[in-house]
């Protein structure tokens, strides 16, 4: 798991995995099933933000 | 819109130039990039263009779902290129380019130019760019170069494509409704459009060979370059639907013609030329897999037929249209007053006229037929999937929030803000910018027929306002957007994910911003010496 979380391949497709998260959630939570949805869906999409980032200064480091 | 100002104007510029920023200087992925560009314009259109949490919530919400619509294409794209892989179907596919012709140069434009334009003529959603830049890394391209040759190559077909449907969105946001008005914005489209074209011709034989490629292959450019948008021309004068299906479809026939001709049928093959990739063992002398090109090309025929039998035939579409996926959203409005109306049904699939469908029936038919034949042998399904994932998966995320990214920028006025900002400090030069505008629709949507819809009727305010002809202004936001879809960074990614050269974007985007950004100029110096002398 941590080898895998620690390839661009790795997270980036966690990323992928969180981005369609957050469609799911937020569209709960727009849909009117409470702020708690809209929140949970947030926290993906910043989820699906910091892992593409994180990979990009991974492999300026390398 | 009372929100336009000189600070407002800057802000909403930074996403972009962010995106090109670390794409183009720091050499980032899409992937990466994206989020970036997304976060700024995420704090800006709540802190500076009045945007709500739930406003952005649905804004984000709306972008991933057309991302999601994206990958639904990408995805089987890449399947039929790796069901062929497999299968070693592009040993024949080479083979017959061999038997077409000898010189390689026109086999390139003939699947680079040729082909692509007629897979744009007939399914357009990215299709031609997923399927045919695979199929000139089958022919020895290199990935980098075969996605430049397949989004130049595809360009000028954008506007009269896939059965016109950009251009009937410009038609119908602008309001154009006098016919002597609609056939002068589709001629000014063409002239645009072939300016692209030719262009596109000429682009592909340089970067082949330079100066000297452009000589040798000058007749053929000049006669595909002449079917393709002097046939459109006066095709869209007639039928602006099947306009550029037709002259597609006739090139197809003819370039097949000139491959006969002694003089193009002789061995050309420039060895150092920076397009191929000699490192790649490639005997095209003889076919090995004994497939035969009939057989290797049935995943592309099946594809050309199940969707001209689909479009064209009208009741039969109309019966598969019934099917829809959407999601309805509802509206939202800026604390600057910027209003996104509620949505019923917000971008459905139509589950069996979509693109995708199309794509994964294609790919679905080449696996059993190249199964049943022996070209697949034990383990290839499980080496296919495994593939496609390892394509797939991580561009989903560059897919989704750079489309998220756009929708933010429109959705809370920051488009719209760039577009007037800009009209209003040109004035009169405005001519100039037209073609800009379109462009910067294209590339914010990756769709000649989202800019359209975006910047349609604000072009034809704009020409209302500066008493400038509105045929040519609106010719040049369709032709801009055609152009600048190749500047896209979506229509990239479609093909860096399909060639499986993820994070090479930024090589790729330099190189068509040399041709297309030129192009773009050229149309504006055209639209403002016309709109100052008439």
């Amino acid at each position: 798991m941590t080898t895998w979380m620690k390839s661009e391949f790795g997270q980036l497709t966690t990323a992928s995995v969180f981005c369609l998260l957050s469609f799911l959630f937020l569209y709960a939570g727009i849909r009117g099933y409470g702020k708690f949805y809209l929140g949970i869906g947030s926290l993906c999409l910043v989820g699906s933000m910091v892992l593409p980032i994180i990979s990009a200064f991974k492999k300026k480091d390398h | 819109m009372d929100n336009v100002s000189v600070f407002n104007w800057f802000i909403a510029l930074i996403p972009i130039l962010l995106l090109l920023y670390l794409l183009l200087k720091s050499k980032w992925g899409v992937a990466q990039a994206a989020p970036v560009g997304l976060a700024f314009a995420l704090v800006s259109g709540m802190t500076i263009f009045g945007g709500s949490w739930e406003l952005l919530s649905t804004e984000v919400a709306k972008g991933l779902w057309n991302g999601i619509l994206v990958m639904s294409v990408v995805a089987p794209a890449i399947l039929i290129y790796e069901v062929a892989h497999e299968a070693k179907a592009f040993d024949p596919i080479r083979y017959g380019l061999r038997l077409f012709s000898k010189n390689e140069l026109l086999q390139i434009l003939a699947l680079g130019w040729v082909f692509v334009s007629f897979l744009q003529g007939v399914t357009g959603f990215g299709v031609p760019v997923a399927v045919c830049a695979p199929l000139l890394v089958g022919i020895g391209v290199r990935p980098t170069w075969a996605v430049i040759i397949a989004l130049t190559g595809h360009a000028w077909g954008n506007t009269f494509g896939t059965l016109a449907v950009a251009w009937s969105a410009l038609v119908f946001q602008s309001g154009i409704n006098d016919p002597e008005l609609i056939s002068q914005t589709a001629f000014w489209a063409c002239v645009f459009t072939w300016i692209m074209d030719f262009a596109a011709g000429l682009a592909i034989c340089w970067f082949y060979n330079g100066l000297q490629a452009v000589r040798s292959m000058a007749i053929p450019v000049l006669v595909i370059t002449l079917l393709h948008g002097g046939g459109q021309m006066i095709f869209a004068q007639i039928n602006p639907t099947l306009a550029n299906f037709v002259v597609s479809s006739l090139t197809l026939v003819v370039i097949f013609f000139i491959g006969r001709i002694p003089a193009f049928n002789k061995s050309m093959v420039v060895e150092d030329s920076q397009v191929m990739d000699r490192t790649v063992m490639i005997d095209d002398q003889k076919d090995v897999s004994g497939m035969g090109l009939g057989q290797a090309v049935v995943p592309y025929v099946v594809l050309t037929v199940v969707t001209l039998v689909v479009l064209m035939i009208a009741p039969l579409k109309e019966m598969l249209s019934v099917w829809k996926i959407g999601f309805s959203f509802p509206g939202t409005e800026t604390a600057l007053g910027f209003v996104n109306p509620p949505v019923e049904l917000y971008s459905p699939i139509v589950v069996f006229t979509h693109a995708g469908t199309f794509l994964l029936l294609s790919a679905l038919v080449g696996y059993f037929v190249f199964k049943r034949n022996g070209h697949i042998t034990a383990g290839g399904a499980k080496r296919i999937t495994v593939n496609l994932i390892d394509k797939s998966a991580p561009s989903t995320v560059a897919v989704l929030l750079l489309i998220a990214m756009s929708k933010v920028m429109s959705g809370t006025g920051q488009v719209e803000v760039l577009a007037y900002g800009t009209a209003l400090a040109t004035g009169s030069m405005y001519g100039l910018l037209a073609p800009f505008v379109g462009m910067l629709g294209s590339f914010m949507t990756s769709s000649n027929m989202a800019s359209n819809i975006l910047f349609g009727k604000f072009q034809m305010s704009m020409a209302e306002i500066l008493s400038l002809n509105p045929g040519i202004i609106l010719g040049a936001q369709t032709g801009g957007s055609a152009m600048g879809n190749v500047l896209s960074p979506g229509n990239v990614l479609l093909g860096v994910t399909t060639t499986g050269i993820l994070g090479a974007e930024g090589e790729i985007l330099k190189k068509v911003i040399a041709v297309s950004l030129p192009l773009i100029f050229l149309s504006g110096l055209i639209v403002l010496f016309y709109t100052l002398i008439f």
